[in-house]
């Protein structure tokens, strides 16, 4: 695996994969940087060979995730900024007044808000799930909320904040058998969890690319399964699509449906060279995650006053607070004197810190890389042990 | 003689493009000539012999076309 080093890189820890991961592999950067200098002419546009040319490359990065995440239509991969545009997209353009919609305790804002709008605007009646102490949901729960309006169910994958995954196979098969329509919030999971649409019988996965995908941020994709009935879904937004340009009403056939404007073409070349980088190195990656939590989990444990918060130790997510010590206060000493790089608050998960019993004060997150190495979760445990000291006299 | 394969979008065009050079068909994705339609994108020049076999592997593929014209 290769980083991107710089010189004023070189003191820096960086536990914030979650909320982007960085640094990016070179291959990312290069791709961008060939396509600044060589190709970005406006993809699908004119019928000059840029514009074909960059098209093309738009199309290989929809092969590419189509294959990656089990459909078989490329189409059927919808380009936006990032997951919050594209779940706004799935959410809001699926609702339809009197709907009963299932959501999650574990939901971001970027879920919970669009369904709280549709709710408070009178459209859609809404149900949160509890779920267990890790609020992962079981089918009973689901069951029991379900009534004859339940047609959309809408479920955070992996939580940004304890890094909890649902069994979204087992309540997306149930869901398909009891005809509700599932959206998976795959923004923490794509690039790191095995997805298959197909398989585990999602209809409409939002995921963003600068993540687990190694993107720069700017690109996000809904997929969409291969049998979903594409009237249930209204764009958001129309615009120009470089088709059917003598129709003043938008086309609606996908992807072109839900993509209006120009793409960010260097983006999407990005995230088709991060994609690559996942699929090279998905085995070592997990490899490395799973140990960087657990040696932190081993040696965090020990520390007097430190509380900490994970769900199944798989995704390198852990959130832990130090008795007696703002969260903003450890955020800032770990940053400003030790270099590490943290987050700390409520993750835009408010449910999630609800059910945790950590709102509103919120937890410091660290979120862990393919980049990242055993001495510095050492020297994170070090600066955790002498804020604990030190804040405690 | 050459025909023109028309899509609905140039997105289709390149799907059909690679899906041709993957079966091994020849075809060149060219600006839609004026003559035919007024729309800014791009289509397929072929082989007018070819157009039966293209057709079918669009076909299988689920592929839309818009319509074949000759030149």
């Amino acid at each position: 695996m290769t980083t991107q080093s710089l010189e004023s890189q070189s003191e820096i820890i960086y536990f914030d994969n979650s909320a982007t991961s960085f640094p990016k592999p070179n291959e990312v950067v290069e791709v961008i940087s060939k396509s600044l200098r060589e190709f970005s002419a406006n993809p699908g546009r004119a019928g000059h060979k840029l514009s074909m040319r960059a098209g093309s490359e738009i199309f290989k990065t929809r092969l590419n995730l189509a294959s990656f995440f089990g459909v078989s239509n490329p189409m059927a991969v919808v380009f936006d900024l990032n997951a919050t545009a594209l779940l706004n997209l799935a959410i809001k353009g699926f609702a339809y007044k009197g709907l009963h919609v299932i959501t999650t305790s574990l939901e971001h804002n970027s879920t919970i808000r669009p369904l709280m709008r549709l709710k408070n605007d009178g459209i859609i009646n809404l149900s949160i799930t509890s779920g267990d102490e890790d609020g992962i949901v079981g089918l009973k729960e689901i069951e029991s909320l379900k009534n004859s309006n339940t047609k959309l169910l809408v479920i955070n994958h992996t939580s940004n904040v304890t890094g909890s995954t649902q069994p979204i196979r087992e309540i997306c098969k149930w869901c398909r058998e009891n005809g509700i329509v599932t959206i998976v919030d795959a923004s923490q999971s794509a690039g790191f969890e095995k997805i298959d649409l197909k398989e585990d019988f999602i209809d409409i996965l939002c995921f963003t690319g600068h993540k687990g995908l190694y993107s720069p941020m700017g690109v996000g994709g809904m997929v969409l399964a291969d049998e979903f009935d594409l009237t249930l879904l209204k764009p958001l937004k129309e615009g120009g699509t470089g088709s059917l340009s003598e129709e003043i009403v938008q086309p609606d056939f996908l992807p072109d449906i839900f993509e209006s404007g120009t793409p960010p073409l260097p983006m999407i070349a990005g995230l088709n060279e991060g994609l690559e980088f996942v699929k090279r190195n998905y085995e070592s990656i997990t490899k490395k995650k799973i140990e960087l939590e657990s040696y932190f989990i081993k040696r965090a444990k020990k520390i007097e006053g430190v509380e900490l918060f994970y769900g199944n130790v798989r995704n390198g997510v852990i959130s832990f607070r130090v008795k007696g010590v703002s969260v903003s206060k450890i955020t800032e000493i770990l940053s400003e004197d030790y270099g590490i790089m943290s987050r700390q608050g409520l993750h835009c998960a408010p449910l999630a810190h609800k059910k945790l019993g950590t709102f509103p004060e919120g937890l410091v997150r660290f979120s862990f890389g393919y980049s990242n190495e055993i001495w510095q979760i050492d020297k994170a445990i070090e600066a955790i042990e002498d804020i604990e000291r030190i804040e405690s006299e | 003689m050459s025909s023109y394969v028309l899509f609905y979008s140039s997105n289709y065009t390149i799907w059909a493009e690679n899906t041709l050079k993957d079966a091994g068909v020849e075809c060149k994705m060219v600006s839609v000539p004026r003559e035919i339609s007024s729309d800014c994108g791009y289509c397929l020049k072929i082989s007018s012999d070819k157009k039966d076999e293209i057709e079918e592997i669009l076909r299988k593929k689920h592929i839309p076309i818009e319509g074949i014209v000759e030149l």
